[in-house]
């Protein structure tokens, strides 16, 4: 198996001590393709290692935070707008992912991109909410019947909303999995014990600890592309360590709400690769869950296949026959679990005949759209 | 005089060798690029206008590695396109084969643009004399660069034709020193002035018209990690036929022309304002309409005293 210098940096961070320039570099570039630089320097600040950093390598670190620090920033303006208008509609909505983790203060939060505002809603009240937000300026960003359908029917959110003039993007979900499984989740028990957070001006609510940990997880390991996926390993391995702390019996706690909406298996994922990848010393509980549920999971081989092979940087530096491979394999893998073959295959006929047909419609390309020096360049497009 | 090696020490199959293979590692200003491809229009420009430049190694540290390359495919053959990285991201549209070099050019100041937030950054020529300095903030199309050029050719030291780089931490304007991108007629009017000018190949049919690249001038790049303090700030407006007209800004109305210039203004939220603040209050700030050269020459040597 391949490691990346990411990695084995994740695991031992003061090897750094003894980088040379060359090392240096290397660690640069994938750490910023696996968007994990602002990340890195807040674990390097905690082991207090920040003066080993050079000051070149310190300055793209400093411009991520800064980056981070902007997003996080609209992030929080965006929420206080979304709380008015759910309080007027007397509607109780969820957040998840990046922007729970802000609202919630979690030392996750620090140094982490994300591009979408996640929301999770009551199935019943998504009409009324979306009409709300189209009267505010969100706008459905898909705009073909196919695509639509496919939200609609198929999946477990509709079609992302973004804003007209500010350009954020918002996810609704009634769900945290496709609809069209059978392993659909009873979202109910999963939001049973979600928190109200007393920040007093935004009054946000978020999954309890057990179930932001399990739902990070499930969302990790149902997922087909993995460009970002030692990112989500290290957000688990973070939440990890910061909830064993402040709950008691955390492992307890998952191992209970991992039964109850029948995911023992993305829980038993989480832990596994947290202690192959990260090194991560697992609690006595956990430990016995993983030996136990190993010894009835039969294709493991094809999944730590796929997993040590992609839970690395995504980048020209780190590529291989086997990376390719496990990326073709997590691909269709992800496919599979989002939709059965006999909606997939559909799916997939269609989608492709729209693409061949929209390239015969495709602009010439001019050179104003690569001015690079127009203002209008530099946004924030870290997450595509 | 310093020691440093340049680009000038490699012959032009050395260059094309280390574009070739693990990439040409050059520094420009504060930055230093790792440039790569396998195109002779890349390696060829590079050679002309990248001479004074610092030669550096994979040993050094690296800020940006950029490459220019054809997609694969069918497509190299017919109507040959060629892409830009930034690493393994390519933040642009593919361009025709012909244009390499202007987009080299376009993603080196792309990188910039999204990394450099250590400091305020502003669309701007920069020059300096007799150790004041001057910012000229500016939309495309006010021939700011053709006035960049201009300056360059008469004394004045080129800092950089398209961005101003203002550190945060010593409010210093920092320099690139980089070629001088111009286009259309600016390409003979500076082709036509009385000085020895050497340009990277002309490209036309790009989308700004006909892009040609003056290499700067030799004291300009070696004087490249030399920074200064900004003395003014003049937005220039070339209006044909007009005499040359100097107004005072007011402190307010160079704020905003400021911000509208900057490219990381509002990323860099509270440290911006405060640098733009700074950068308002330490400089004079003036208002530039003028067509004839003897004029506009003769207001900026004034400046200058």
């Amino acid at each position: 198996m391949h490691t990346s210098l990411l990695i084995q940096v994740l695991q031992e961070p003061t090897i750094i001590k003894r980088f040379t320039a060359k090392d240096w570099n290397l660690l640069l570039r994938q750490a910023s393709s696996a968007k994990m630089l602002a990340r890195l320097a807040y674990s390097f600040k905690a082991d207090n290692l920040t003066d080993f950093i050079p000051n070149k390598i310190l300055n793209h670190v400093n411009a991520e935070q800064v980056k981070v620090a902007h997003l996080h920033t609209q992030v929080r303006q965006e929420v206080e707008a979304l709380n008015q208008l759910f309080n007027k509609l007397a509607i109780k909505a969820i957040y998840l992912k990046g922007t729970a983790y802000l609202l919630a203060n979690l030392p996750l939060a620090q140094g982490r991109f994300f591009s979408d505002i996640d929301i999770l809603l009551n199935q019943d009240e998504i009409a009324k909410v979306e009409v709300a937000l189209k009267c505010q300026g969100w706008k459905s960003q898909k705009t073909d019947d196919h695509d639509q359908a496919y939200y609609r029917n198929y999946m477990h959110e509709i079609p992302p909303m973004q804003h007209i003039m500010r350009g954020t993007v918002i996810d609704i979900h009634h769900n945290i999995l496709p609809v069209c499984n059978d392993n659909t989740i009873d979202i109910n028990l999963l939001t049973a014990d979600a928190l109200k957070l007393d920040d007093s001006s935004l009054q946000s609510t978020v999954l309890s600890p057990a179930a932001m940990f399990l739902h990070s997880a499930i969302h990790l390991f149902h997922e087909g592309e993995l460009e970002q996926g030692l990112r989500g390993l290290s957000d688990l391995d973070i939440l990890l360590g910061y909830f064993e702390e402040s709950e008691t019996n955390f492992s307890q706690q998952l191992i209970h709400l991992a039964e109850q909406i029948n995911q023992q298996q993305s829980l038993f994922y989480a832990w596994r690769y947290l202690a192959k990848i990260l090194n991560r010393k697992l609690s006595k509980t956990a430990q016995a869950f993983v030996d136990n549920y190993q010894e009835q999971t039969s294709n493991l081989a094809t999944i730590d296949f796929i997993y040590t092979n992609l839970f690395t940087a995504h980048h020209s530096t780190t590529t291989s026959w086997r990376f390719t491979l496990a990326a073709q394999l997590a691909y269709w893998r992800g496919h599979l679990l989002r939709m059965p073959l006999r909606l997939l295959i559909p799916h997939l006929l269609k989608k492709s005949w729209l693409q061949l047909t929209e390239l015969t419609k495709k602009e010439p390309i001019t050179m104003n759209k690569v001015n690079a020096l127009d203002p209008r360049f530099h946004q924030i497009d870290e997450e595509k | 005089m310093s020691t440093k090696t340049t680009l000038n020490s490699l012959n032009a199959y050395e260059i094309s060798q280390q574009l070739r293979n693990d990439g040409l590692v050059v520094a420009v200003g504060p930055f230093v690029f790792c440039i790569k491809s396998s195109l002779a229009s890349i390696a060829n420009n590079v050679q002309r206008i990248y001479g004074d430049f610092q030669l550096l190694s994979h040993h050094d540290l690296i800020d940006f590695y950029v490459s220019i390359k054809k997609p694969k495919g069918l497509r190299r053959f017919i109507k040959p396109q060629i892409n830009f990285y930034c690493d393994d991201y390519s933040p642009f549209l593919p361009l025709p084969a012909s244009q390499a070099f202007p987009l080299l050019e376009w993603g080196m100041n792309w990188c910039i643009a999204q990394h450099a937030h250590h400091h305020l950054l502003l669309h701007s020529a920069v020059l300096e004399k007799n150790g004041k300095s001057v910012i000229l903030p500016a939309q495309s199309g006010s021939g700011k660069s053709t006035l960049c050029a201009l300056l360059a050719l008469n004394g004045w030291r080129l800092l950089s034709d398209e961005m101003a780089l203002i550190d945060l931490k010593s409010n210093q304007l920092h320099a690139l020193a980089r070629p001088i991108s111009l286009k259309n007629e600016s390409i003979n009017i500076i082709q036509q002035q009385n000085c020895e000018t050497i340009f990277g190949e002309i490209v036309d049919d790009t989308n700004k018209g006909t892009i040609s690249h003056l290499k700067p001038s030799k004291v300009s790049v070696q004087q490249v990690e030399n920074t200064v303090a900004p003395y003014a700030i003049v937005f220039p407006k070339y209006q044909a036929k007009q005499p040359i007209q100097v107004n005072a800004t007011d402190k307010a109305t160079a704020f905003m022309g400021v911000i509208e210039n900057s490219f990381n203004y509002s990323i860099l939220a509270e440290a911006g304002f405060k640098a733009v603040s700074q950068l308002i209050d330490s400089t004079q700030c003036h208002t530039l309409t003028y067509s004839s050269t003897e004029e506009v020459l003769a207001f900026f040597e004034e400046l200058a005293h």
